[in-house]
Formats: C-alpha cells, sequence, structure tokens
C-alpha cells in the first residue's frame, strides 16, 4: 500500500511522456488526484491509538551496506504524507499555463520522492529520497524560474547537498555503531534508536554530539534555522508558484520532520545539552527574518521571509520538551504548510494579472477583486495567528509549551507574532487597501480554477483553527510518547493480531535464508581477504 | 601433467588473447583483406566476456601458478578489468579517428592489453607486475598513436609514451631498492619481512614504488599529463584507461597495502598522511578544474582525476586499519566503471558529429533522444553521488573505511569534493535540457552499450550488494 503509494506519483509522472500536448493538463490533474485519493486510503488502515509503526514493508535491499525496503508510517509522518498528496492537485492546477510533460513530470516526481522521506524507515532510503528532491525542485526553479534563477538554483542545489551530506556521513556512522554494538550491520531507524551512544556534557568530541551537529546542520539548513536561511528567499524568489508552494509547504517540513525523527530520539542528552544553541538560533531567526520581511519590497521575497520566521516556531516548540510544545510545533508545521501554500499561491496569481511583484505598484485591489482579498485576508490572519485560524492553534500551543520549559524564550517569541502582524498587515493595506494605482492593469477577479485552489486551503485553514482536536487525534499518540520517552524512545512494529506478524517473519526469513544458501554454495576458500 | 593443469588454472588469462589471433589469423589468409569490422568486434568481446566468465567461475579458489595467485581478491579485480574492456570495446566501431584498414590490429593489441592487465591484478610478485603493467601501457601507447588522422592523438601518445615509461622506470627503481634490501621480490617473502630488515633504503624503495604507481594513476602531483592525454587518445581507449586501466592500478595498491610493509617504525603514519593528503589535493584539484572545462571529454577526465583520488581517500582509509575490507573499494569501482564506460560512451556518440564535442553540442538532447539523455543524466547523477544512481550507494560505502579508521580530515574533504562536484555534474544536465538539434545515430551497439550501462547504473547497487554481503 505505502509502496503505491510512493511510486504512484513516479509512474503516472512518467507516463505523462506519453500523453498528448492537447490532454496533458487533465491528465496531470487525473493523476495527482489519483495520487491524493490513494493517500485518503490511510484514514481506514491507518490506527490512531497507538503509537507504534503502522503498515511495515521490510524487504532486505543492500545486506552489504544493511539497507532495507522499510516503509511505515506513524503519527508523525501521517499528516505530513496526506499534506504532500493533497498538495499535488493544487500545484497542477496552479500551473495551468505549462503545458510540458517534463514540468509535471518533475511535479509528480518531486511528490513522490518527498511520500518517500516521510515514509521510510531505513536511514539509507531515507536519505535516498531526502536527497533525490533536490533533483526535481534544481530543475523547477532552473528551467521555469525568474531572472535570477541560475544563481538561485545552483545555490539551493550545493547549499542543501553540501549540508546533506553531513547527515549521510552521520546515518553510516550510526550504521557502523550497530555493527558494533548489537552485532549486525543495520540501517533500520529502529536499530538505530536502540543504541546507546556516549555523551559526555560539555566535550565536543564524543560519539552523540558530534552526530547531534551533523545531523542538526544538515536539518537546519533545510527547515531552514537563522543563519543558513539565506538559499530559502532566493529560492522561492526565482522558483515558479508551484514549485514555491512545494518548497514551503513540504520540502522545508522535511527538515523539521527530521529533528522529530532524528534528532531528538536518537541524540536526546545531545539535544537536551544543546537546545539552548537551537533556541537561540530559533528565536534570534524569528525576529531577524520577520524584520527582514518588514523591508522587503518583493512580495514573494517577503512571503519567503515571512515563512522562514514562522518555521522558526517549530524548533522552539520541539526543544521545549513538553508535550504543548511538541503538539505545537507539530501542529504549526502543518499550519504553516497550508498558510503559506496559500500565501504563495495568491502571490502567484497576482504575478500573473500584473506582472509584477513590486508591492510599490499595487492599490486598492480589494475593490476590483473582492474575493481574492477576502482569501488574502483569511489566510494573512492565519498566518498572524488570529484566534480561531489554525495558526492561532499551533502558535499558542509553542509559546505554552516554550514558556512551561522557562519563560525566557517565550518573551522574544511573543515580538516575533507581533512583528509578523505588523508587516502582513502592511502587506494587506499596500495591496489590497488605500488608492487604486494608476497604469495597473485592471485585473480581474478570480475565475474557477483559482477558486478551486483557495477555497480547500481557506476552509482548511478555518478548519484547523476551530477544530484542531480533528487533526492532532491521528498524532497524539506519536507526540505523546516521544515527549514522554524521548530520552529512551523505542518504536515497534504494529501488528494488530498474531498472524500478520509470522506472514513478515516468514518472508524475511525465507529471503534470507535463498541468499545465504547460494552463497554457501560458492564455497570460497578460507582466509582470502576480499 | 603440471604443464596441462597450469594450462587449466590460466585459461581466464589466456582466452582473450587467443581469440585475437582468430581475426588476425584469418586477415593474414585473406590476403591482409580486412573483415568484416562487426565480425571482428564480436569476436573480441566474446574472447574478453569468456574470460569474464572463467575468472568468476575458477578464479576464487586461492592456488597459486608461476606467480600468479588466482584469488577472490585478484580474480576480482580481473573481473571488473574484463567489465570495463567489455564497456569499451564496442565504442571503437563509431570511433571516426580510426583507420578501418587497421581494426583487427587496434583490437588484437586491445585484447592483449587486457591480458596483460589481467597479469599484472593478479601478480604475486614485483616483476610480474612491472612487466605485465608496461606490456599494458605499451598497448595504449601503440593504439593511441595509431588514431593518426587527428594531430592531438599524436600529442597525446607522444606526451603519454615519454611520461609513462618514466613512471615505469621509477616503479623499477623502487623495485631494485626492495630487492637490494631483501633479496626477493614476491609477495610471500615480502610479507614475512622481519622488523630488522625495515630501514632507509627500503623505505625510500617503497616511496619510489608508489611514485610509479601514483604516477600512473594520475594522483596528485603526477597528474598533468592526465587531461591532455584524455583528451586526445581515441575515445574507447580513453574508457578503458579511465576504468579498466585505473581499476587494476588502484587495486594493486590496495594489494600493496595488505602487506605488511607499511607498519615499521611509525612510518605507517607518514604514508597515511603522506597519500592522504595527495588524495585530498587531487579531488580538489580534479574538481576546481572540472568546475571550468567546456569540452566534455576534458570534463570526463577531470572527473575521473576527483574519482581517483576517493579511491586513493579510501584505501588509505583500509591502511590504517588493522581489519582491513577492501569490499568497499570493489563496490566503488563497479560504479564507477559502469558510469565512466557509459559516459564515454555517450562522448564517442557525440564525436560523430562534432570532433571535439562541447557541453553545447549537447542541446536538444533530451527532446531528440530521450534514453541517450537519461542515460547520460544517470551516469552524471551516479558519478555526482545523487540517488537513487549506484554511484549514490558506492560512496555510502566508501565513508564506511573513512568513518571506521576515523579519519575525519579526509571524510570533511570528501565532502567538499562531492559538493563542488554536483556543480559540474549538473551543467551537462542542463544544457541537455535546452533547444537544439540533438544528434543522430543509428548504430545498434550504441544504444546497446548505454543501455547496459544504464543498467547497471540503476540496479548495480543491488545486485553486487548480494554479492558482496
Amino acid at each position: 500500500m505505502l509502496s503505491l503509494l510512493v511510486f504512484s506519483p513516479v509512474i503516472l509522472g512518467i507516463s505523462l511522456f506519453f500523453i498528448p500536448k492537447k490532454y496533458l493538463k487533465f491528465a496531470a490533474l487525473g493523476g495527482s488526484f489519483l495520487c491524493f485519493l490513494l493517500s485518503l486510503s490511510l484514514f481506514y488502515f491507518f490506527e490512531p491509538s497507538t503509537a507504534q509503526l503502522q503498515m511495515v514493508q521490510k524487504i532486505p535491499l543492500i545486506p552489504f551496506l544493511g539497507m532495507n525496503y522499510f516503509l511505515g508510517v506513524d503519527g508523525l509522518s501521517f499528516w505530513y504524507v496526506l499534506l504532500t498528496a493533497f498538495l499535488l492537485p493544487l500545484t497542477v492546477l496552479c500551473s495551468w499555463k505549462q503545458n510540458q510533460p517534463l514540468y509535471f513530470f518533475l511535479l509528480f516526481l518531486l511528490c513522490g520522492t518527498v511520500l518517500g522521506t516521510f515514509l521510510s524507515f531505513d536511514s539509507l532510503l531515507f536519505f535516498l529520497f531526502f536527497d533525490m528532491t533536490l533533483i526535481p525542485l534544481f530543475f523547477l526553479i532552473y528551467l521555469w524560474g525568474g531572472k535570477d534563477r541560475v544563481y538561485a538554483a545552483f545555490k539551493f542545489l550545493i547549499y542543501t547537498f553540501f549540508a546533506s551530506l553531513f547527515l549521510l556521513v552521520a546515518l553510516v556512522t550510526l550504521m557502523l555503531i550497530s555493527k558494533q554494538s548489537l552485532g549486525y550491520l543495520s540501517a533500520s531507524l529502529l536499530d538505530f534508536y536502540k543504541l546507546d551512544l556516549v555523551f559526555v556534557p560539555g566535550g565536543f568530541l564524543n560519539t552523540q554530539t558530534l552526530l547531534f551537529f551533523c545531523c542538526a546542520l544538515a536539518f537546519a539548513v533545510k527547515t531552514p534555522l537563522f543563519p543558513f536561511h539565506t538559499w530559502l528567499p532566493l529560492a522561492h524568489g526565482e522558483a515558479p508558484t508551484a514549485g514555491s508552494v512545494y518548497l514551503a509547504a513540504v520540502v522545508l517540513k522535511m527538515g523539521t520532520y527530521g529533528w522529530f525523527r532524528l534528532v531528538l530520539p536518537l541524540f536526546p542528552e545531545a539535544s537536551l545539552y544543546y537546545s539552548p544553541v537551537l533556541l537561540f538560533l530559533a528565536v534570534l531567526g524569528l525576529i531577524y527574518a520577520s524584520l527582514m520581511a518588514f523591508a522587503q519590497t518583493d512580495l514573494k521575497k517577503l512571503i519567503a521571509y515571512s515563512s522562514v520566521a514562522h518555521i522558526a516556531f517549530v524548533p522552539l516548540g520541539i526543544f521545549a520538551f513538553n508535550v504543548y510544545g511538541m503538539y505545537g510545533g507539530f501542529y504549526q508545521t502543518l499550519t504553516h504548510a497550508i498558510s503559506s501554500a496559500g500565501l504563495f499561491l495568491l502571490v502567484g496569481l497576482l504575478y500573473e494579472r500584473t506582472h509584477t511583484r513590486e508591492m510599490g505598484c499595487y492599490g486598492g485591489l480589494s475593490k476590483t477583486m473582492p474575493w481574492c482579498a477576502l482569501m488574502f485576508f483569511i489566510i494573512t490572519l492565519s498566518s498572524i495567528a488570529l484566534p480561531l485560524t489554525a495558526g492561532f492553534v499551533s502558535e499558542f500551543l509553542t509559546l505554552l509549551g516554550s514558556y512551561l520549559s522557562g519563560e525566557k524564550w517565550v518573551w522574544f517569541a511573543v515580538g516575533g507574532v507581533v512583528l509578523s502582524a505588523v508587516y502582513m498587515l502592511n502587506v494587506f493595506q499596500k495591496v489590497f487597501l488605500g488608492e487604486e494605482k494608476q497604469g495597473l492593469k485592471s485585473p480581474g477577479d478570480l475565475n474557477k480554477r483559482e477558486f478551486a485552489i483557495l477555497i480547500p486551503l481557506v476552509l482548511l485553514v478555518l478548519f484547523m483553527g476551530v477544530f484542531p482536536n480533528v487533526f492532532l487525534k491521528y498524532s497524539r499518540a506519536s507526540l505523546e510518547k516521544l515527549s514522554a520517552n524521548y530520552s529512551n524512545y523505542q518504536l515497534e512494529v504494529y501488528l494488530p493480531d498474531g498472524q500478520k506478524k509470522k506472514v513478515v517473519e516468514s518472508q524475511r526469513s525465507s529471503f534470507g535464508k535463498f541468499f545465504q544458501k547460494n552463497i554457501n554454495k560458492l564455497n570460497f576458500t578460507k582466509g582470502d581477504k576480499f | 601433467m603440471d604443464i596441462l593443469k597450469n594450462f587449466t588454472h590460466l585459461l581466464p588469462v589466456i582466452t582473450p588473447g587467443f581469440f585475437a589471433f582468430l581475426p588476425l589469423i584469418l586477415k593474414v589468409i585473406n590476403n591482409n583483406q580486412e573483415l568484416n569490422p562487426r565480425v571482428v568486434l564480436s569476436v573480441h568481446f566474446l574472447g574478453i566476456l569468456t574470460s569474464l566468465f572463467l575468472f568468476l567461475l575458477l578464479g576464487f579458489r586461492g592456488v597459486e601458478v608461476l606467480s600468479l595467485r588466482f584469488d577472490m581478491y585478484s580474480s576480482g579485480a580481473c573481473a571488473l578489468v574484463g567489465l570495463a574492456a567489455l564497456q569499451s570495446l564496442p565504442l571503437f566501431s563509431f570511433n571516426q579517428w580510426i583507420d578501418k584498414k587497421q581494426l583487427t590490429e587496434i583490437l588484437f593489441l586491445f585484447s592483449h592489453g587486457v591480458a596483460a592487465l589481467y597479469v599484472f591484478c593478479l601478480s604475486q610478485d614485483l616483476m610480474t607486475a612491472f612487466i605485465s603493467l608496461e606490456a599494458a601501457s605499451l598497448m595504449v601507447y601503440m593504439v593511441m598513436a595509431l588514431g593518426r588522422k587527428e594531430s592531438l592523438c599524436l600529442e597525446a601518445a607522444i606526451k603519454y609514451f615519454i611520461l609513462s615509461s618514466l613512471a615505469g622506470v621509477i616503479f623499477l627503481y623502487g623495485l631494485s631498492f626492495i630487492f637490494g634490501v631483501v633479496g626477493q621480490v614476491d609477495f610471500l617473502s615480502l610479507r614475512e619481512i622481519e622488523q630488522a630488515q625495515f630501514n632507509r633504503f627500503f623505505f625510500i624503495g617503497l616511496v619510489f614504488l608508489l611514485t610509479g604507481l601514483l604516477f600512473k594513476l594520475a594522483v596528485f602531483p603526477f597528474q598533468f599529463w592526465l587531461a591532455d592525454v584524455y583528451q586526445g587518445a581515441l575515445t574507447p581507449l580513453t574508457s578503458f584507461m579511465a576504468t579498466g586501466f585505473k581499476t587494476a592500478v588502484v587495486l594493486f595498491v590496495g594489494k600493496l597495502f595488505q602487506l605488511p610493509l607499511f607498519t615499521f617504525n611509525h612510518h605507517g603514519e607518514w604514508f597515511v598522511y603522506g597519500l592522504g593528503g595527495l588524495s585530498v589535493l587531487t579531488v580538489l584539484f580534479g574538481s576546481v578544474m572540472a568546475l571550468k572545462q567546456v569540452k566534455l571529454k576534458r570534463l570526463a577526465a577531470f572527473s575521473s582525476l576527483t574519482h581517483s583520488g576517493y579511491l586513493m581517500m579510501a584505501l588509505v582509509g583500509i591502511l590504517s586499519l588493522t581489519d582491513q575490507d577492501f569490499r568497499p573499494i570493489f563496490y566503488y569501482l563497479l560504479a564507477y566503471i559502469f558510469m565512466t564506460g557509459g559516459l564515454f560512451g555517450v562522448i564517442q556518440l557525440l564525436e560523430i558529429k562534432n570532433s571535439q564535442p562541447v557541453l553545447g553540442n549537447l542541446k536538444g538532447l533530451f527532446k531528440n533522444q530521450l534514453w541517450l539523455a537519461g542515460g547520460l543524466a544517470l551516469f552524471l547523477m551516479g558519478l555526482a553521488g545523487v540517488p537513487p544512481v549506484f554511484g549514490f550507494f558506492s560512496k555510502v560505502a566508501l565513508f564506511q573505511p573513512l568513518i571506521l579508521s576515523q579519519n575525519w580530515w579526509l571524510l570533511f574533504w570528501a565532502l567538499v569534493g562531492s559538493a563542488i562536484g554536483m556543480y559540474y555534474y549538473i551543467k551537462p544536465l542542463i544544457f541537455m535540457m535546452e533547444k537544439g538539434e540533438g544528434i543522430g545515430f543509428k548504430a545498434l551497439g550504441a544504444k546497446a552499450l548505454i543501455l547496459f550501462s544504464s543498467a547497471g547504473a540503476l540496479f548495480g547497487a543491488f545486485i553486487f550488494g548480494f554479492f558482496l554481503s
């Protein structure tokens, strides 16, 4: 089931090359809906009451590297999967003017690889998908980007690729450690959780600290945290709308997912010891990015900076080490995805009409585009965390959790919330209210396609703000388990009844035996080094 | 009886040479008239393929014949060389500089060069190694000079001839020092060498020996011949030099590292730091030089230089381990052979239309030749180490000895090299997607080669992962 979910976008994307250009867009739309429907089937299979790993598929892939094809889903990844699949039809719809199969193929490929990242529980497989996202996104920016696309695309690629290599080093090191302590080479995350890594407080050259910083660097670039964020506004500024939406809403979530999935459970002592560093960076980034957003005149860059500011809440919540912070951080990733996707889509459609993103060129649009203004306003409200919208729930929970674990960071974080209200309302006032600007082509209001894109998002914003429990219900068990036992986090495969277990075991062992037998047959002379 | 027994053991080494004689004899009988090039090519192909299978069948038994030893390490190395030869052989039929009247002779030399490299991989004594390495080099000089319609070829041939024979002489010089100290040059006596015998002369001999080998590998600071020679040589030959020849030399260095030669009087650390430093410089030099290249062949040359740097890093990592495991090197070389062989295959196809293909010639490839473009993308991404291509898994394997031996500085520079590599490997892909004419080619062999290398690049990681574990 999960394999189908991961590979269906890729296969559908490849099949788009063989479809006549006339029907290309419709085929892409249909395919993307198919993926979304497939992901909805998770509601049927997923058991929300347990924190264990579900719907597991495990096949040995490269025993030489300890790599398995190991997919599974738990409460942490559940919503990310749905989010990724949900945004695919929207991104296809918003790039309706495209008629190249390559473009849609890259979008589908991106979706598939991101899904793979969220679903894989083998560290090498995780990294494989994690790095594979770079290629489609690079080409989306490079081939369909704006003026500065060459610089932006290469900066994005090399920056994130270099950082991700540190993650690879950390994962390979963990594999080798697992070989020493468990007796067999394994790249499975479940085996990594069993490891007990040496930690010396204050010392830098011990296993856990080094690995923590390697992983933290990779995820800090991806999330992005303050000094490592510079690639993001550039990439956002140049990417096509669909690319921006996917980048902000999903690709950044791979970074935040990494904190939840890898950093906190694997390196609990180091995370606790070095959390002030991360909190400091998060708060600094929050305020810095807010101020930067205030200074921008390019609408898209402004929203990119606001996205950097809002995502800084996530580490703030996670490294509060209590359940509220964890809830808040997690929910913030979802609400951030929805609201930043909405804002990027709105800016994209404004740009389509006027071909400028300079804030100074806009004014009084609410008269000609009332619906657009309304949508923008609702999503803005969520972005500035007004009660009854999605952003309020997540940011309140984050601040609460952060307050409970020590109030000093909250003062600054609240400042960030206020600043976000300042710059977002400023945008709304300048673009939609006030005098109508001369020389601006009178743009028509939203058409049906744009309604179809925006209405689900706006409804989600309101729904997530009023009924957060509907969403958190599915992740509660996992989040509570993580916050309660982060210091010795273990994850096991959930099996509804005894029968299934036998099936899984027998499959694995028969496969292994087969190869063992064949390799024994070769009868190598002993003592030969290979 | 002994002769017969030896003959069966030596069968895989003899096969390519034996098959190579057939077309030559036929040509002589046929009044020096060239046979159908396809027939000639397939006979040679068959010869190397047979030898490859024979190595896999007979090679792993640990027997010693004359001064050759057929164990897993050496026969594995031979199989890699055979694979590389199989990948570069079909390219001879498309090359525009080859005098079609001389194809039989060229391939005759090529197959014998491959056989010489087999001997080199199997050799258990430094003298045999020297002779076989020079025999293989001789093949390279001659084939390179035979592409004489192009002036670059001659230049490259002379350059390579002078420098590489110099390297051979340096190797021989070091060998003589070791012979002077130990009195023997076979690996058995070198393995049982006593601590008292390690003296200054032995050290000098060892350094010269390694220098000769590093010269052949083009490790910094002996890299200056590489780009010109690779660019000038016939592309099939370049492909084989970059894959097969390099594999043999790298694995021979690995074989030397298995001997307890590098551990005396703390000199072991000298070798680790010295060779490690050289490998870092190689990676950096190769990456930085590759950034500026416009000609595809030079780009591929510098990319192969970078990869010899990575291989040296892994070897150095293994050298400083007590429990030496060479499987990562084999795994890495497999990936490297598939992808570099494929890359040179694409370059050869582009050369049909432009004599020195530049990045701009790739324009329109994606539109007009989707399969070729897909293959090229796979090879480049694999060389850069992007998942899910074999190159990614081989990079994971490469990190293992570096981490186990805790040579963090080597690891760091390997990361820097890969990050720079991402830039120059993705540049051809960008050109590929732009609009342009593309190239037309109809050769069946070319398609088969690209498909074979692509399949290796895609699925090799999983297939060979099983065999190595």
